[in-house]
């Protein structure tokens, strides 16, 4: 029975993160701590969940995302994150928490807001011209109305921006993935599409990159992790699948509405 | 090394890996388990790894340093990390 309800939370809150871009542990940890889960076990499964769904989404994604600006932003989140999690001892975390929420909600509102799109397939291009430019923060894909094109701005506050989310991530232990896509797609312009994507690439390595510390501290359950994996393989898959039939503004509104529900979660943990 | 093709056979060994853990009796469970945990660490720090060889090998410097930094930054997270907890 247990097993099932692992199986099943890790498949829909990796086909959510998949589909929004979003890590999907933000979702699954309190779901667990609901249900009656420990934090300190439930954290944990939230990142095999996270690591699970973005290598489930990656063959699907791949020529969706833009790997050289995951790379150079995860270099700021990453960074941030371990400078973070050193200082943690002399922040109040609530604080800290509550200005998360109040971003995530706020950044939500923003990006449901908004109205138009900002980037129009361009009928001079071609198939030939989809992926990710070499040298360059730029890119093309794949529309059912043709090619977009698309190039990072604000690079500098991008960086910026995501270095900051990771140092709260960092401090705090919320995890910051569910930023990620609003800071791409609403400060540096880069297409819905391509940034969830992106951010799925990202919160892969994050988690990567603290599922080790968790072995090392004995706090990975392999069998109830199994299930989770499980669910979140066949999630991650199914929300990739999806992520490449819905329209762009579809997925915006939908993140949006989404990332208000994370800040409200975020508020009431707080 | 294409990625494409290593993140679909890393699915397939994962999908795998976890269905044994859940059907397989102890102690191979246990192995099946962390298993899957390396296997789920290991390919996104390879994957990152292999594009920067591509990006390297593609003479795309820049991108490939960058990569190079993120290992870089990682790496001392973990080790840092795993220093913080064995003290």
């Amino acid at each position: 029975m247990e097993t099932a309800l692992l199986l099943t939370l890790g498949l829909v809150t990796a086909a959510v993160g998949a589909v929004g871009g979003l890590g999907g542990a933000v979702l699954l940890v309190p779901a667990l701590v609901f249900l009656g889960w420990e934090p300190a076990g439930a954290a944990p499964l939230g990142l095999l969940t996270v690591a699970a769904g973005s290598l489930a989404a990656a063959r699907e994604q791949v020529e969706t995302l833009n790997h050289r600006l995951g790379v150079s932003l995860e270099v700021a989140a990453s960074a941030g994150a371990i400078l973070g999690a050193v200082a943690s001892a002399m922040f109040s975390t609530r604080v800290l928490v509550l200005v998360l929420a109040v971003t995530a909600a706020a950044a939500g509102l923003l990006s449901g807001l908004r109205s138009g799109v900002r980037n129009a397939p361009d009928p001079h291009l071609g198939l030939g011209a989809v992926g990710e430019r070499a040298g360059e923060l730029a890119g093309a894909y794949e529309l059912s109305q043709g090619v977009v094109p698309y190039r990072a701005k604000r690079t500098v506050p991008g960086l910026a921006v995501i270095g900051a989310v990771g140092l709260v991530a960092g401090l705090t232990g919320v995890s910051g993935g569910f930023m990620k896509t609003p800071v791409m797609s609403e400060l540096m312009h880069i297409p819905t599409k391509v940034a969830a994507s992106t951010t799925v690439f990202m919160v892969g390595i994050t988690a990567a990159s603290a599922l080790p510390v968790y072995a090392l501290q004995g706090r990975i359950e392999v069998v109830e992790g199994a299930a989770v994996v499980l669910g979140a393989l066949l999630g991650g898959k199914l929300g990739a699948r999806l992520q490449a039939m819905l329209p762009p503004t579809v997925i915006r509104r939908g993140f949006s509405v989404l990332l208000v529900v994370i800040g409200v979660i975020l508020l009431a943990q707080s | 090394m294409n990625i494409a093709t290593l993140m679909r056979a890393t699915t397939a060994a994962a999908l795998t890996l976890a269905g044994a853990t859940l059907l397989l009796p102890e102690p191979a469970r246990f192995w099946t388990g962390w298993s899957l945990v390396t296997l789920l660490i290991g390919t996104h720090l390879v994957r990152v790894t292999v594009l920067c060889a591509i990006w390297f090998a593609e003479g795309d410097r820049r991108f490939g340093l960058i990569g190079v930094t993120l290992i870089t930054v990682i790496a001392s997270g973990l080790l840092g990390s795993a220093f913080w907890l064995m003290r």
